[in-house]
């Protein structure tokens, strides 16, 4: 079977807000995808999320800059990647409004060192769970 | 315009920090720099989970990258497991 999306994709979704976790965001977003996943109901796959808002010298822990050539392969102004926010989503068209299309909403796909680059500093965020603040409907 | 210091370390400790930086891609000073500033800034992170998955997601299998190596798949597996421990998905 040909899996619509793997790890290291830039894929068109609605990365959802935090009071309404079970629905989709109000606007489409390109979303990097961390890890895609087999569950018993079907794909699901961990989404960073980016932005085109700029931040501040010197960069958050787990912001990550897509610019130059990276970001002019995926045909995208410069952007940022924010491993701080991550979302598990199920791969449905609610989520992945494109996933019907050939190309799935698929806009590129990070080369291995950029992917290796991401999971560092998603990695380097999550480690050190006494240094976290968590938002989210998942807390606690 | 950031300052500068001098800072000794530990021989093996040098080499641990050079070989961790260059597996993240990074040069030794934006490495260290990286640990101090998570020594001594909280952050604050979202993680959401589809209601859908909560109790699906630990049972998940990873789907691979082709030419993936096992190193990357470990790390992503990490990765996977230390997102949903801040999130208080049950092991």
């Amino acid at each position: 079977m040909t899996l619509p999306y793997r790890p290291g994709h830039f894929v068109w979704c609605r990365f959802p807000q935090n009071e309404r976790p079970d629905k989709p965001g109000p606007k489409l977003r390109i979303g990097y995808l961390a890890t895609v996943r087999q569950v018993e109901q079907g794909l699901a796959v961990a989404v960073l999320y980016t932005t085109t808002r700029p931040f501040a010298e010197p960069l958050p822990l787990g912001v990550i800059p897509i610019a130059g050539r990276a970001a002019e392969t995926l045909g995208q102004r410069p952007f940022w990647i924010d491993a701080r926010c991550i979302a598990y989503l199920p791969v449905t068209i609610e989520f992945f409004p494109r996933l019907d299309r050939a190309d799935h909403g698929v806009q590129g796909v990070a080369l291995v060192g950029l992917q290796r680059k991401i999971v560092a500093a998603a990695t380097e965020v999550f480690r050190r769970p006494e240094l976290l603040d968590l938002r989210g409907p998942g807390r606690r | 315009m950031p300052d500068s210091m001098l800072l000794r370390l530990d021989p093996v400790l040098l080499r641990e920090a050079k070989k961790r930086a260059r597996a993240e891609n990074r040069t030794l000073a934006e490495y260290v720099a990286t640990a101090v500033r998570e020594k001594v800034q909280r952050t604050t992170v979202t993680v959401i989970v589809h209601p859908s998955l909560r109790k699906a997601i630990r049972k998940s299998k990873p789907v691979r990258t082709p030419r993936e190596t096992k190193k990357d798949r470990a790390a992503r597996e990490r990765l996977h497991n230390l997102v949903l421990d801040a999130a208080g998905i049950p092991r």
